[in-house]
């Protein structure tokens, strides 16, 4: 919550700036890495059955096109008593994506471990699987920038409710589809909450969608998934890094997202739960 | 540097004792009862003041010297001076930067001597800067130091016309500028927050206007300022690695005079005079930016209710009260104001204010007590419906310090003293109310402490002068005092460090304390009639930090203090010299080598939160710092052709545990050349020209070697910490002066045009750098500057009657 917060004042800041100020674009001879990196998009959830996970390798960062899949590695998650062999399709037509068919399914609250071995290292995350308050319901409302007049636009809260976990220190991600197209897909979109900011019920806006986007009778659906401190951070930090990119004033240097896997792979394990709740819009 | 109560038990008497001692003294001294403590043998002292002989204001720095017994001294911070003289007459010479020098024959039966200068300044020499102590950079004792005139700082092009005390210290060699927008500077590798900017002794917090454009110093009220880098006398102390001393004017004893100037973007006006005439003397200065004024004719509504400008506020009274007693009185304010309709606002700025009593105690002593007061605020106010938003915060500080100088003879010059300084640091309260939170009040780490210093100072001669020995000793010591917080952290992780305790200050109770025994030695061997070689050491110690962003100063960063967490900074400087002058003293040249090594360095981790975090201690690591390099000066002020190049070549790197894997790292402000060129000349009576290049290696910076694809975003992945470089910057800029000639009656009334153009051709030089997606076109991976276009063309008329 401060953390959205405090963009907003850095941005604010970096308004007053800009009017005396410029933005050319740029190329830059950036420096070379000496190998690419593994990255890891290992986001299990409970929702479904069959779960994925991705493997890439990083690029040069002008380059337009994603980074090459990695193909033929071993992918494997260890409960305690359990494991899951994430394969390939045989087909080799989604190269880079490892599919298990049940283990989404199989999720109990309890640590998991991912173990990817490829060209002869092996890549390691733990994550925690907790469960997640069930949503009450979903409402929207017209937004205050609409409301007050202060922009033409008609804009639109999602707000969630819930009621809180009596344990505190949990963490929810947030997603929005509306007729089943996620409209919160990339990192920088998504909504994350901390239960320590939240009173013991919530009622929140976690999302804004512009009138252009939505028809009445459209199906407004909301998903919450527990995620741990880690991937609240890369969630944060992703937003920094990439919507306040070139602000001077919004803080720490640059630096890498952080991630839970080993041996300088990037990217983030996480085991979810998932509670989800519709609403029909109306205006 | 922490102590155990022991040490600090008997530190603290000891202090006590000595602080009882100096209260008693000025007690004493007030009443007049001090008695010459050692009378010259054989030798006479006389005493007096340096001043503008139109204005009747005081010139601080000016030489005193006297050419037969190669003996000089230089005025204090109120003009005065004390010269211990053998038996007989002799000649003195006073000579100050821009003014004709005066001579004059002294004898055992005066001892008191005022000398009023005439600024040498006329039409045709408005850029040409003459008559001053030629040898003056080779026969004083202080290195590193340099003072510039008001007369030069005008004289340089000014952004939009502006023209700005602290855009002309960047230009000066081992000053390394924070960037385009930005009146922050570096000095030596350090921090900016390592710079002591004084504003008539009194602290100044935050010296810039406007998002770093502008600086606070309005130049009608600024007389005179003085950057020491390094050889930094004992009477300072709190700050890293410079102090930047800037005084106000005096006004005007004799006559009422009006000063101003309207601009593009400002207009300013002085007014200055005699309140008793020849007694005292006032001045008020004001300052007001008016973008808002054209943000009004905007189509847009919400730019229309959209504010932002600054104002200054300057006000200066000198007394004197008779020959031995003066009093100073000074005040400063100033604001910036912005705000977005009626849902953001942000307003910040300085107060300062500055009582000093001047008493001339014996012949041979003299001393200043001074009551000092800073005081920084902001206020950030957001209303947006669902979340509203408030920040306070207040930082100040009061300071009484009492300062003397004692002449034990021609040859030798003591000056000490005492004070103690009350920190006040609320970082202040956060309340952000937002639907569905709980917590809606975030208190940030308040606290207040005692700094205080004790110092003695001792300037030698031997060897007929030809050995000049300057050698002291500063001790401090740091009180954090309650009420306020402390958190201790839980460091087995290596980044997130979780909160295991919390200890609660008690008000009026010490907690941790600190202390630093800080030496400060500098000698000076003339090599001959134009050169000589010097060299120094000194220890500054550091008790408050700024927690500052990666690439610009913040109106918002925040002030915290040592602590549990967080030790002192401690630099330790060692510099050589060799100065020799040319042409008759006409050009200056010198060559500086520097050594500085810093501990207690603090940076901030890898995504590390510091905007408005109560556990912004967790945040940080603290290591070791070190810096070096060589300057090189050479400056021709005299004649119709005059300037200064300056180039320095520096390395400064950082090793903190924690960050960048352990392993050290270039700093943000290691810069590896920079070159500063710049040239005024007198073209006719009426025209001059001047203009000033820099040229200095990009900033030390974190670039991607590669970016990640993640959900269908991308994010950069970045290289080790400032181990890449920005582009060069470099910049020209021009001016041109015009004094219109009149002829008639009115010659009291002066006006003069200036045009300058910014960023001739129009360089980009980067404020910042952005790596991320193509809003218009997602995915699509872009980089980019901010920068300040240019050329900036502005034109100002100056004006004075």
């Amino acid at each position: 919550m401060i953390v959205r917060i405090f963009s907003g004042l850095t941005v604010a800041a970096f308004f007053a700036l800009s009017l005396l100020s410029c933005e050319k674009e740029v190329t830059l001879d950036l420096p070379g890495s000496e190998g690419a990196y593994l990255i890891v998009e290992a986001n299990i959830d409970d929702a479904s059955a069959l779960q994925w996970i991705k493997l890439s390798l990083s690029s040069s960062y002008y380059d337009v096109t994603e980074g090459a899949a990695v193909s033929g590695a071993f992918v494997t998650v260890f409960s305690d008593d359990k494991s899951w062999t994430f394969a390939e399709r045989l087909d080799d037509s989604l190269p880079g994506l490892y599919f298990s068919s049940d283990i989404g399914r199989a999720l109990e609250p309890g640590k998991y471990m991912l173990f990817i071995e490829h060209e002869g290292k092996t890549y390691t995350a733990a994550s925690e699987y907790k469960k997640v308050p069930a949503v009450d319901s979903v409402t929207t409302r017209l937004n205050f920038f609409s409301a007050s007049g202060f922009t033409s636009e008609d804009l639109f809260d999602v707000l969630v409710h819930f009621t809180n976990l009596p344990d505190r220190g949990n963490h929810y991600l947030i997603d929005l589809s509306i007729n089943r197209k996620l409209r919160t897909q990339r990192p920088g979109q998504k909504t994350v909450l901390s239960d320590e900011d939240l009173g013991d019920y919530v009622s929140r806006s976690v999302g804004t969608i512009n009138g252009k986007d939505i028809n009445e009778g459209d199906t407004i659906r909301l998903e919450m998934r527990s995620i741990s401190r880690g991937k609240y951070d890369f969630y944060q930090i992703f937003f920094f890094q990439t919507d306040l990119s070139g602000n001077p004033f919004a803080g720490a240097p640059p630096a890498n997202i952080p991630t839970n896997m080993s041996e300088g792979a990037k990217g983030f394990f996480q085991v979810s739960s998932v509670s989800s709740e519709k609403v029909i819009f109306r205006k | 540097m922490h102590y155990d109560e022991n040490i600090g038990g008997v530190f603290l008497l000891y202090y006590s004792m000595k602080i009882r001692a100096v209260i008693l003294f000025v007690l004493l001294m007030g009443y007049g009862m001090i008695m010459p403590m050692n009378a010259v043998a054989q030798g006479y002292i006389v005493t007096g003041k340096v001043f503008d002989a139109e204005t009747g204001e005081t010139l601080v720095g000016a030489t005193v010297f006297v050419p037969d017994i190669q003996y000089g001294v230089v005025t204090g911070l109120n003009g005065e001076y004390r010269l211990g003289l053998p038996s007989g007459e002799h000649k003195v010479v006073f000579s100050f930067v821009g003014y004709e020098n005066y001579e004059t024959i002294v004898g055992p039966d005066q001892t008191v001597l005022d000398a009023g200068l005439t600024s040498s300044s006329v039409s045709l020499e408005e850029v040409v800067i003459s008559a001053r102590q030629a040898d003056r950079n080779i026969e004083r004792a202080d290195m590193s130091t340099i003072a510039v005139s008001m007369e030069t700082i005008r004289n340089i092009p000014a952004f939009l016309g502006e023209v700005d005390v602290l855009r002309t210290i960047q230009l000066l060699p081992g000053v390394q500028s924070a960037g385009d927008g930005n009146t922050g500077f570096f000095v030596r590798g350090g921090d900016a927050d390592q710079n002591m900017v004084l504003f008539d002794n009194a602290l100044v917090y935050n010296a810039s206007h406007l998002f770093n454009f502008f600086s606070v110093f309005n130049p009608d009220a600024v007389a005179d300022i003085r950057l020491y880098k390094g050889g930094i006398p004992p009477s300072y102390g709190g700050r890293l690695s410079s102090v930047l001393d800037v005084e106000t004017r005096s006004g005007n004893m004799d006559e009422y005079r009006v000063n101003g100037g309207i601009g593009l973007i400002s207009s300013r006006m002085s007014f200055e005079g005699p309140l008793q005439e020849g007694r005292s003397s006032f001045l008020v200065a004001g300052r007001r930016t008016y973008a808002d004024l054209f943000l009004k004719l905007s189509p847009d509504e919400n730019q229309r209710d959209a504010r932002l400008y600054f104002y200054d506020l300057n006000a200066r009274m000198n007394y004197v009260v008779n020959s031995r007693n003066r009093i100073f009185l000074s005040a400063y304010h100033g604001k910036d104001l912005t705000a977005f309709s009626n849902l953001f606002g942000f307003d910040w700025g300085n107060t300062t204010g500055s009582l000093r009593w001047n008493r001339t105690i014996s012949e041979n002593l003299a001393g200043n007590l001074s009551l000092l007061y800073s005081n920084y605020r902001f206020n950030i106010d957001g209303d947006v419906g669902p979340a509203t938003f408030n920040w306070e915060s207040d930082v100040g500080n009061i300071n009484i310090r009492a300062d003397f100088t004692y002449s034990a003879g021609r040859d030798n010059v003591l000056t000490f003293g005492a004070g103690t300084l009350y920190h006040m640091l609320d970082p202040g309260t956060i309340n952000a109310a937002i639907e569905g939170a709980s917590r809606t009040t975030t208190e940030l780490t308040r606290g207040n402490a005692l700094e205080h210093g004790l110092y003695l100072n001792n300037e030698q001669r031997f060897f007929n002068n030809r050995l000049l020995l300057a050698y002291g000793l500063r001790g401090s010591l740091f009180q954090v005092l309650g009420p306020g917080k402390q958190y201790v952290f839980d460091r087995s992780a290596p980044y997130n460090w979780e909160v295991s305790d919390t200890i609660i200050l008690e008000r009026g109770k010490i907690y941790d304390s600190f202390w630093g025994l800080e030496p400060r030695i500098s000698i000076r061997f003339l090599t001959g009639a134009s050169s000589s070689l010097k060299a120094s050491y000194n220890r500054m110690v550091q008790y408050i930090q700024q927690a500052q962003s990666a690439q610009s100063v913040a109106p918002y960063d925040v002030w915290y203090m040592s602590s549990n967490n967080i030790p002192p900074q401690v630099a330790d400087q060692v510099a050589v010299g060799y100065f020799r002058n040319f042409l008759d003293d006409r050009v200056e040249a010198s060559v500086e080598l520097y050594y500085k090594s810093m501990s207690g360095i603090s940076d901030v981790i890898d995504n590390g939160d510091i905007l408005g975090n109560e556990l912004l201690e967790g945040q940080l690591r603290v290591g070791d710092g070190w810096s070096y390099g060589a300057e090189f000066l050479l400056r021709k002020e005299e004649g119709r052709f005059n300037g200064f190049a300056g180039y320095t070549w520096s390395r400064t790197r950082r090793q903190i545990d924690g960050i960048n894997n352990d392993k050290s790292y270039y700093a943000p402000n290691d810069r590896r050349h920079d070159l500063s060129l710049t040239g005024g000349y007198g073209i006719t009576r009426a025209v001059s020209a001047s203009l000033s290049f820099v040229f200095s290696t990009g900033r030390a910076f974190t670039l991607p070697v590669g970016k990640m694809f993640y959900q269908g975003g991308f994010a950069p992945i970045y290289a080790e910490r400032n181990s890449s470089r920005l582009p060069a910057y470099h910049r020209l800029d021009l001016s041109v002066t015009w004094v219109p000639q009149r002829a008639g009656t009115n010659r009291r009334f002066s006006g003069s045009w200036n045009f300058s153009v910014f960023n001739v051709y129009g360089r980009v030089n980067p404020i910042s750098v952005s790596f991320a997606e193509d809003s218009d076109s997602p995915g699509i991976p872009r980089s980019s500057f901010f920068y300040i276009p240019g050329p900036v063309p502005a034109i100002t008329w100056n004006f004075s009657f």
